[in-house]
C-alpha cells in the first residue's frame, strides 16, 4: 500500500502544499504497535483551516494520553491530492500511519459549519466507506460532534451516532466502549445510552401537506453533554505544532466557555451556556507550559467574548510580565466595545502593532436593540476615540445586513456610523482607514431568531449596493459576503432530513469546498434542490408560527424554547435583555436543567 | 553586551524534504525558542530572531550541508547549542556541527560561492555527458517570456560517486545552479532521479571551504 510519502515523491509536482500530507509534525503521535482502539479524527476542510480548531486539538490529547487507543487526525484533502488518491486507487487514509479510513474502529467528525457538509460526504466516499449509516454493516462507526451537531438532521442519514455540547468526556467513554466491546452493533448500542449521544435512526420524523413537521416520534429528548468544572477536564499543553502556517498558528488557550450576553443571533451564545470559566492560575499554568512545548511566538486567549473573562484584568499584565520579555505576543480575539477593551489593547499591543476590530453588528440603537447587542453609539464613539489616541489607525467595524425588522434606514445607519469614526480619526492622524465589513445574517436554530425568514438574496444584494453608494471616500472601506453562500447556509442550518438528500445530490455532482469561492457553485445546489424536490426558500426565507415543530425539536440545549420565543417577542418590541450575570438569572433554563450553575473561577 | 553569530550545520532528510523553505525558517524560529537560547530580535513592531539561511533548498531535495546563522545576544558553548538544538528540532533535521563566529562576518547567504550535489537513480551516470558538451540550454518560461541560460559555465565538476555522480556548481545570489534546471535541460527529469544537496562552500584563494571557516 502507498503512504503519502510515497504519493508525494511521486507526483511531487503535482501538489501545491506537500506539507498538508506528512503527519509528522512535533507532537503527532506516533505508535509502533498496533492500538487497541485505533480512530480518526477528522475535519472536512483543508488542512490549514482543520489544524486551527481547538476541539480536535483537545479530543486528540485526551484520547492518545492512553497509549492504547491511538487518535490520528484527517482532513479534506486538497483537490490535487484527491485527484492522486482516485488516480492511483488509494482509499483517503489517516495522516500519522496512512491507514485507510475503512480499517479504523471509529471516524469522528467535527461539525463547524454547514458549508463544510460536502466535503463530509466527499471524504466518506474517498474512504470506500458506505455513505448512508444504514448501508455500513462493518467498518468503522461514523459520528459526528461540534456546534451544527444541534441541528443534525441534514446529515442524519450519514451519521450512527452524534454527540451534542462538550465532547472530553463522551468521547472517553466511546472510547472505552470500543475497548471492550469487539461487535459494531453492541458497540452502537452501548454509545446509545451515554448521556449527549443521539442515534437519529431512533427516530421517526412525520410531516404535514404544508410539508412542516407533524410530529417526531419518540418524543424522548436528547440533552447535550456538560463539562461543569473546565479546570477538571485535560487541555493540551503540547499540541502538535504545524509546519505550514495555519489560520490560527499559535498558543490557544480556552478561558472559558459559554457566553451571556444573549445576543439574539447568536447560536454558540445559546448552544453553550452558562458560562463556565477556567481559573487564572491554570490558564497561567497552561499558557507557560505550552510555549515550552511549543515554541509559539504568539498566545492568544480564546472564548465567545475574552473581555468578560472575570479576571483579565489582573491575567492580562501578569502574563505580559512574562511573555513581553521574550518577545511573544498576546491576541485577545473578540474585544469589547469600551475604553477597558482599549486600556488591555494598549497592554498587548506593546509587542505587535495591529488594527482593532470592533463589532456593532449593527448600525443604529433600534436594530442592536433588536438582536440585544447592548452596546450604544456613544460606547464605540469613545472606545474608537481611545483607540486613535493611543496611536491606532485602522479600525475595523464588523455588521450583519439582513437582520429582522430592517430597514433602509438602519442600513445607512451602518455607512453613518463608520463616516463618524473616521471623522473621530481624523482629529488624530491624517492615515485613518475605517474597513466596514458585512456578513448577510442567517438564522439559526436554537436562537431567538429561529422563527424568522432570512432576507432574499435580491434584498441583501441591494442593500450591499445601498451601503456601497453610501461608504465611497477616502479612508473607507467597504467588505461584504457572498449572499449566495449565505442563503444555501440558511437552508441548511434549518433544514430537516429531506435536505440531506440534495446535500447528497449536490456533493456527487461535484459540490465540495462550498466554502471556498473558487469552488462554491450555487447553480449546482439550486439544481440539486430541484432534482431532489425540496424548496430552499420553504428552509430559509420563510417566517415560522409559534407552535411549528422544529427539525431540532428533540434536540436539547438546555435553554427552553419558550424562553426563546419570549426573546424573539421582545426582539420585535426592541426591548433588550440583561447579560443574567450582571443582573440574575433571565430564565434560559439551562442551570436548572443541568443543576449547574454559571461558575465564575477567574474572580475568586 | 557582545553579540554572536551562531553557524550551525544541519541536514533535511527524506521525511522533511517536502516542508517549504519558509516552514523550514519557522521551525527553527521555534525549535530555538523551546531551546531557551539568547536569541537576538531584530527592531520593530514584530521582533523576529534574527536568522541567516545559506540557501533555500527546493521543496522535495533532501540534504546533508544546509547552514544557519544565529544571532545570539551573548555567547553560548558550541556544543551546547548543538545539544539544544538536536534536543528541540523535529526529527529529520539533524545537527551536524555548530560554530560561534564573530559577528562582524559575513551573512552566510552572502559569502556562499559554490555547492555540491549527489544525483542517484537509474540514469544519473547520464549527467557525467554534460561535461562533453560546450553549452547546456535552460529554456524558462515565466508569464509568456522566454529565457535561456547556458548552464555549462556553472559547473565545476561532474564525477562518478557511489551509484551516482557528484555535481559541483557555483550557488549564491550572483551565479547560481539549480540541480532541477540542470536535469531538464539534459532531458532527465522523469523524477526518478534523487537529489541530495551534499554541502555548501565559499570560494577562498582558489579553494572551497566550508562556510563555518567564515573570516571576518
Ligand atoms: S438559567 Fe439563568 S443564570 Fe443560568 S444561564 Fe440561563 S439566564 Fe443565566
Amino acid at each position: 500500500m502507498l503512504t503519502y510519502q510515497d504519493l508525494l515523491e511521486k507526483h511531487l509536482n503535482r501538489i501545491e502544499k506537500p506539507a498538508r500530507y506528512l503527519g509528522t509534525e512535533l507532537h503527532s503521535i506516533q505508535r509502533k504497535k498496533q492500538p487497541k482502539v485505533h480512530v480518526a479524527l477528522a475535519f472536512p476542510d483543508v488542512y490549514e483551516v482543520g489544524m486551527s480548531h481547538l476541539g480536535i486539538k483537545i479530543l486528540y490529547h485526551i484520547a492518545n494520553k492512553d497509549p492504547n487507543y491511538w487518535a490520528e487526525r484527517v482532513f479534506a484533502p486538497w483537490p490535487d491530492m484527491e485527484a492522486i488518491l482516485n488516480e492511483e486507487k488509494i482509499p483517503l487514509m489517516t495522516l500519522e500511519s496512512s491507514t485507510p479510513l475503512g480499517k479504523l474502529d471509529l471516524v469522528g467528525f467535527t461539525l463547524q459549519y454547514e458549508l463544510s457538509y460536502s466535503n463530509i460526504l466527499r471524504m466518506l466516499r474517498l474512504a470506500s466507506i458506505p455513505i448512508r449509516s444504514k448501508d455500513r454493516k462493518s467498518g468503522p462507526l461514523v459520528i459526528a460532534g461540534g456546534p451544527c451537531a444541534f441541528n443534525p438532521e441534514p446529515l442524519a442519514p450519514f451519521f450512527d451516532v452524534f454527540v451534542l455540547g462538550d465532547g472530553e468526556e463522551v468521547f472517553l467513554r466511546i472510547l472505552e466502549i470500543l475497548e471492550q466491546e469487539p461487535d459494531r452493533e453492541k458497540r452502537l448500542q452501548a454509545i446509545a445510552k451515554l448521556s449527549g449521544v443521539y442515534v437519529p435512526s431512533d427516530y421517526e420524523i412525520e410531516y404535514k401537506q404544508d410539508s412542516t413537521i407533524a410530529k417526531i416520534t419518540p418524543e424522548k429528548k436528547v440533552k447535550k453533554a456538560i463539562i461543569k468544572d473546565l479546570d477538571a477536564v485535560d487541555y493540551p499543553t503540547s499540541p502538535i505544532v504545524p509546519y505550514l502556517q495555519t489560520i490560527h498558528d499559535r498558543v490557544n488557550v480556552e478561558v472559558f466557555r459559554g457566553c451571556l450576553r444573549g445576543c439574539r443571533f447568536c447560536q454558540a451564545g445559546m448552544l453553550y451556556r452558562p458560562t463556565r470559566e477556567r481559573s487564572k492560575e491554570e490558564i497561567k499554568r497552561l499558557v507557560l507550559e505550552t510555549l515550552k512545548n511549543t515554541g509559539y511566538e504568539e498566545v492568544s486567549l480564546t472564548s465567545l467574548s475574552t473581555a468578560d473573562y472575570s479576571a483579565l484584568a489582573c491575567l492580562v499584565p501578569e502574563l505580559m510580565q512574562v511573555l513581553e520579555p521574550e518577545k511573544i505576543s498576546l491576541s485577545l480575539p473578540s474585544l469589547r466595545i469600551d475604553s477597558f477593551s482599549v486600556e488591555l489593547a494598549r497592554e498587548i499591543e506593546k509587542v505587535k502593532k495591529t488594527g482593532l476590530t470592533f463589532a456593532p453588528e449593527a448600525g443604529s440603537q433600534r436594530m442592536r436593540n433588536v438582536i440585544n447587542k447592548n452596546v450604544t453609539e456613544e460606547d464605540l464613539l469613545k472606545t474608537a476615540e481611545a483607540a486613535f489616541q493611543n496611536g491606532w489607525t485602522h479600525i475595523k467595524l464588523y455588521f450583519m445586513i439582513g437582520l429582522p425588522t430592517e430597514t433602509d434606514e438602519d442600513i445607512l445607519a451602518i455607512a453613518e456610523l463608520g463616516k463618524k469614526v473616521r471623522e473621530l480619526g481624523r482629529r488624530y492622524t491624517k492615515r485613518v482607514t475605517v474597513t466596514v465589513s458585512t456578513s448577510s445574517f442567517v438564522p439559526k436554530g436554537h436562537t431567538p431568531f429561529q422563527w424568522c425568514g432570512q432576507n432574499p438574496r435580491d434584498e441583501l444584494r441591494r442593500k450591499q449596493f445601498l451601503l456601497k453608494d453610501n461608504l465611497k471616500g477616502p479612508g473607507l472601506n467597504y467588505s461584504w459576503h457572498n449572499p449566495e453562500i449565505s442563503y444555501l447556509e440558511a437552508v441548511i442550518a434549518r433544514g430537516d432530513r429531506r435536505v440531506a438528500e440534495a446535500i447528497l445530490y449536490a456533493e456527487e455532482h461535484g459540490a465540495h469546498f462550498d466554502t471556498w469561492n473558487e469552488y462554491f457553485k450555487p447553480e449546482l445546489w439550486a439544481e440539486a434542490f430541484k432534482a431532489c424536490g425540496i424548496d430552499p426558500d420553504f428552509y430559509a426565507l420563510r417566517e415560522r408560527p409559534q407552535n411549528e415543530v422544529f427539525p431540532w425539536e428533540h434536540i436539547d440545549s438546555g435553554v427552553e424554547k419558550s424562553f426563546l420565543y419570549h426573546e424573539w417577542q421582545k426582539a420585535l418590541a426592541e426591548q433588550t435583555t440583561q447579560d443574567c450575570r450582571e443582573v440574575g438569572c433571565t430564565g434560559c433554563g439551562v442551570c436548572s436543567s443541568f443543576a449547574t450553575a454559571i461558575s465564575l473561577k477567574g474572580g475568586e | 553586551m557582545s553579540k554572536i553569530i551562531t553557524c550551525i550545520k544541519f541536514g533535511k532528510e527524506r521525511s522533511v524534504s517536502f516542508i517549504s523553505h519558509l516552514d523550514v525558517l519557522r521551525v527553527f524560529e521555534r525549535a530555538l525558542r523551546r531551546a531557551g537560547l539568547p536569541l537576538a530580535y531584530t527592531k520593530g513592531y514584530s521582533p523576529r530572531p534574527k536568522l541567516v539561511f545559506g540557501q533555500a533548498l527546493s521543496l522535495g531535495l533532501t540534504s546533508r550541508g544546509e547552514y544557519l546563522d544565529i544571532s545570539l545576544e551573548n555567547e553560548v558553548d558550541e556544543n551546547e547549542v548543538q545539544e539544544l538544538l538536536v534536543a528541540t528540532l523535529p526529527p529529520g533535521f539533524p545537527v551536524y556541527m555548530a560554530k560561534n563566529l564573530d559577528d562582524k562576518v559575513k551573512p552566510v547567504m552572502a559569502a556562499i560561492t559554490h555547492a555540491s550535489y549527489l544525483f542517484k537513480g537509474d540514469r544519473a551516470l547520464e549527467i557525467l555527458e554534460a561535461l562533453d558538451k560546450s553549452e547546456i540550454i535552460f529554456i524558462k518560461e515565466k508569464n509568456n517570456k522566454k529565457t535561456e541560460t547556458d548552464l555549462r559555465p556553472l559547473i565545476n565538476s561532474i564525477e562518478p560517486y557511489e551509484d551516482g555522480v557528484r555535481l559541483i556548481c557555483r550557488a549564491g545570489s550572483a551565479y547560481n545552479l539549480r540541480p532541477d534546471a540542470l536535469l531538464t535541460a539534459l532531458s532527465l527529469d522523469d523524477e526518478q532521479i534523487k537529489v541530495c544537496r551534499e554541502d555548501l562552500f565559499i570560494e577562498r584563494n582558489g579553494s572551497l571551504v566550508s562556510p563555518l571557516m567564515r573570516l571576518m
